[in-house]
């Protein structure tokens, strides 16, 4: 028998991949198109990470069928870009990771400490 | 002289699954683009680690992206065969349950052999010391 915490099929807890972590980071406060994003996630990780147009709009399509991210309809479709924003369920999700990563940095330093002492 | 790597991007696009293609085609090759504009201006160092970095972001990619593809048609396929199984076993079960439970059908065909004692085992070993009433109950 397998003792796991019921919960909701879209609210199930798994690691999120870096790009997708950066993606969700980049679209928390503000709708972005392909191109910014990518210059977002630059910016994000100080110039380490990059993220080529394919394994970028490969993790959109992902999110996007999760329903994690959705399109944002822009005022100006003159430049045939698609924006796209976080949803509430992408900002559960979001938050539940950082959470997570919080908890392990928490008990990676306490480890840390105990081990110089 | 600036090579058009657009070009060739865009033909490397037809390479995905075609529903993937038309739903981001448009989109990558813009956003391509103007990463490749902005790589052209820094120095060939930075389109040569672009181009590579793109080359190997969109086989990555487009192996997934089939992988993916074929995983759900193969999803599909066994979902049908079980579908089909559970169908054929649905029909059984409601033909069993016509014959155990009409009259009409059931009692024809004589006993249940199940119940019947195989001709190698004594009538002893087979209903102990029991008095048998009937096919279903027996007292002791």
């Amino acid at each position: 028998m397998r003792h796991v915490s019921p919960r909701a099929k879209d609210e199930i807890i798994k690691p999120l991949t870096e790009p997708v972590m950066l993606i969700l980071i980049s679209l928390a406060d503000r709708p972005l198109h392909g191109y910014a994003l990518i210059k977002e996630i630059e910016s994000l990780s100080d110039g380490r990470v990059r993220l080529s147009t394919g394994t970028l709009y490969g993790a959109i399509r992902r999110l996007l069928a999760d329903g994690w991210i959705r399109r944002f309809e822009q005022d100006d479709k003159s430049r045939d870009k698609q924006a796209y924003r976080i949803t509430p369920l992408g900002y559960r999700q979001l938050r539940r990771e950082l959470e997570r990563i919080e908890h392990l940095t928490r008990a990676a330093k306490a480890n840390l400490r105990t081990r110089t002492l | 002289m600036k090579p058009d790597l657009t070009r060739v991007y865009k033909k490397l696009l037809r390479l995905y699954p075609r529903d993937q293609r038309l739903l981001f085609e448009v989109e990558m090759a813009n956003t391509f683009a103007a990463v490749a504009e902005e790589c052209f201006a820094m120095g060939w160092a930075a389109v040569v680690r672009f181009v590579l970095t793109e080359l190997i972001g969109l086989s990555r990619e487009i192996v997934g992206e089939w992988n993916i593809k074929f995983a759900a048609e193969a999803f599909r396929s066994a979902n049908l065969v079980r579908a089909r199984s559970l169908l054929a076993e649905g029909f059984a079960a409601l033909i069993h349950a016509a014959y155990e439970s009409d009259s009409r059908f059931k009692n024809r065909c004589g006993r249940d052999p199940r119940m019947m004692r195989p001709a190698w085992i004594s009538w002893n070993d087979w209903y102990g010391d029991g008095l048998w009433l009937d096919d279903s109950s027996v007292v002791t």
